[in-house]
């Protein structure tokens, strides 16, 4: 698996990002509604939130492998039942 | 190294590398304001309590918009998941179950939908719910313990259970989100998790 080798510098140093207002995203993305709310509270509306998908696909190194959770055999027997 | 700790701490402010801005390279992720739990069983056949106990696997806990999505994209769609099985999606630190003290009091929303008329869009309701929830879309966040999807022989049922099961309008509030955010049609009804005197039937 070629993808996981350069998974892991870039999460393992990233910060938790404290001040929105200093962020520049790119021109096609939107910028969420409302990241914090009155209360400090983080909020992201779905719009903000679906732009990721397609972006964030590396599997995380903690995630236990289908196979030992039983979810291989879960979606293969689904699959064989129709 | 120079360059280790500028990645680590950006200070500036512009100095924040987003998933978007370098999708290898990125030195900022979006916290959420929970970190979540998700987990997943599939009890098989015999579902009694013991074999449920032992099926229910803790996946992996995330509190960043990033980590959600690396965990999205690599485990199974709920499309694809076994007759029986559920993922649940808590608060860390709430376990998926009536005992915990968190759920003690509780109760939850819930829709069952028919699972022929459902099947190609479960996975989008349930990825609905969930941004929901690490999205803070509900007015009542403290209320919020977490999001269950089953999937069963006939149907699909999402549910999102709360703290607290008497105080009508907040739980009102919160049953009106979930319909109108995950796009859920038909009716959602709400139940708590112990039996109460009162038979009020709240529903969205």
């Amino acid at each position: 698996d070629i993808s996981r080798t350069s998974s892991a510098p870039a999460s393992s140093m990233s910060a938790r990002i404290e001040n929105f207002s200093a962020v520049n995203y790119p021109a096609h993305i939107q910028s969420p509604h409302q990241s914090e709310d009155a209360q400090g509270k983080y909020k992201y509306d779905r719009n903000f939130l679906m732009q990721f998908m397609s972006v964030c696909t590396d599997r995380p190194e903690s995630l236990p492998s289908l196979e030992a959770l039983g979810m291989d055999e879960a979606a293969g027997r689904n699959q064989a039942a129709g | 190294m120079a360059q280790n700790d500028h990645l680590a701490v950006p200070t500036g402010d512009s100095q924040y590398v987003t998933v978007f801005n370098d999708p290898v390279n990125f030195n900022a992720k979006h916290p959420l304001n929970n970190a979540w739990t998700l987990w997943f069983d599939n009890p098989g056949k015999k579902a009694n309590d013991k074999n449920w106990m032992q099926s229910l696997k803790e996946l992996i806990t995330f509190d960043t918009v990033e980590d959600f999505w690396g965990v999205y994209n690599n485990v199974v769609k709920t499309d694809q998941l076994a007759i029986g099985s559920n993922y649940h999606l808590f608060k860390q630190g709430v376990k998926p179950m009536w005992e915990d003290e968190a759920n003690a009091h509780g109760g939850k929303w819930s829709i069952q939908l028919p699972r022929n008329k459902t099947i190609a869009d479960i996975d989008r309701i349930w990825l609905y719910t969930m941004l929901a929830c690490i999205g803070e879309a509900f007015e009542s966040e403290s209320e919020i313990c977490g999001a269950v999807v089953s999937v069963r022989k006939a149907f699909f049922r999402i549910a999102l259970w709360t703290r607290s099961s008497d105080k009508e309008s907040v739980a009102m509030a919160i049953g009106r989100t979930l319909k109108q955010s995950a796009g859920l049609h038909g009716e959602l009804e709400f139940t708590p998790h112990h039996e109460t005197k009162t038979s009020q039937k709240w529903v969205v």
